[in-house]
């Protein structure tokens, strides 16, 4: 998976997001995993004396979340890198600063810097659990169930009593509100 | 919850999300049409607009804004986006200040300086310096809604863009009621309700637009 992503160019991730915003979740699991080797390499080259890897892992699941909800505001007609690249700096300084620390990201950083592999880290990162305990139990149990049991809409719609429809639109609404805690946490 | 977890609880999330464009626009037409008729239930036309219109050194005091109005609008859409650049919206923010400053000088070489103070002060520069903010509040509303839906990399200035825009149309809806002619005038104190607004955008856009 991390070879396929580190040669990810440029056009096949535009054609995956673009099939992603068009609704192919296939497709955007895809662009998603293609993008985060790259995306950890940028905040571990800032953070990873500050925030240790795990620190630094809770940011770079705060760009995704970042990337998934903005995901919209890509243009079809511009190239993905730069507009990936503008999210994950405006999201990184964010969240540095949220953790008391300043940092500059030049935009070279971006170019330069190697996507970092998924290490040994099989711990579940402390904030994203911190956050879910804030959630609503039952959207905390649709999130946690698609993401962590891999459960599908279908599944997770029989287990739960409620329509594919409904399932959807809690898992969107449990993480908007993810997203939204956050802030309000880090603030 | 590690991260390969989260990438799936998101790519299973396939509701689509608007972007901030769909939005933008009929969301100002409403606010526009709100504050019209706040314009017209409060105050009123002016009696004469028609003749007024037809005058090209007084039409100006609604075309200028109106520019400006498209200019702010266009560019805050702009900057909504991460990759978002002002583009040509960002040189009419600079255009319409440099012929206003142009026609205040001609009306300073054309008129008696003893004049000048009757012209800059006017009759009416309390309506004008309280209605162009609070007419604008609609707008700036329901732009500033529009775009927290966008994600732009810079809250302030998108805010700030925001801001202009939302006193420049409101300063046009203003000047359908507003009786006052002179450049000296319009230039003095639209500037000033523009310019309160446009700050008034920027501290709220440094506040709710971020993400």
């Amino acid at each position: 998976m991390t070879e396929q992503a580190c040669n990810a160019n440029p056009a096949d991730l535009a054609a995956l997001l673009r099939a992603a915003n068009a609704g192919n979740a296939a497709a955007y699991a895809h662009f998603l995993r293609a993008v985060t080797p790259v995306l950890r390499g940028v905040v571990r080259a800032r953070g990873l004396g500050g925030l240790g890897e795990s620190g630094c892992e809770d940011v770079v699941q705060e760009v995704l979340l970042a990337i998934h909800l903005k995901r919209h505001t890509w243009r079809e007609d511009e190239p993905v890198r730069p507009w990936l690249y503008a999210i994950a700096r405006y999201k990184v300084v964010d969240a540095f600063r949220a953790r008391g620390r300043r940092v500059d990201v030049p935009v070279e950083d971006f170019a330069d810097s190697l996507p970092a592999p998924e290490g040994p880290d099989p711990t579940e990162r402390r904030d994203v659990e911190t956050m879910l305990a804030k959630l609503e139990p039952r959207a905390a149990a649709i999130v946690r169930g698609i993401g962590l049991d891999g459960a599908s809409i279908a599944e997770t719609g029989a287990r739960f009593g409620m329509t594919e429809g409904a399932v959807r639109v809690a898992l969107h609404r449990g993480l908007r509100q993810l997203a939204q805690l956050r802030r309000r946490y880090v603030e | 919850m590690n991260t390969d977890d989260l990438i799936a609880a998101l790519s299973a999330d396939t509701v689509p999300a608007v972007p901030p464009v769909r939005v933008f626009w009929p969301l100002v037409s409403l606010a526009v049409a709100l504050s019209v008729a706040i314009m017209l239930l409060t105050l009123g036309l002016r009696p004469d607009l028609t003749a007024a219109l037809r005058d090209p050194m007084v039409s100006v005091k609604s075309i200028l804004p109106a520019v400006l109005a498209f200019g702010g609008l266009y560019v805050a859409l702009r900057l909504a986006r991460p990759t978002g650049r002002p583009g040509f919206g960002g040189w009419l923010l600079w255009l319409v200040p440099a012929v206003t400053a142009a026609l205040v000088v001609l009306t300073l070489a054309a008129q008696p300086s003893a004049q000048w103070r009757t012209l800059l002060m006017g009759e009416t520069m309390v309506y004008c310096i309280t209605f162009i903010p609070a007419l604008a509040v609609p707008v700036l509303a329901a732009t500033l809604w529009a775009l927290r839906r966008g994600a732009p990399i810079e809250p302030a200035r998108a805010g700030l863009a925001a801001g202009v825009g939302a006193g420049a149309l409101s300063a046009t809806i203003y000047s359908l009621h507003c009786p006052e002619d002179s450049p000296l005038f319009f230039a003095a104190w639209y500037g000033t309700g523009i310019l309160t607004v446009t700050l008034l955008g920027g501290l709220l856009g440094a506040r709710l637009l971020r993400w």
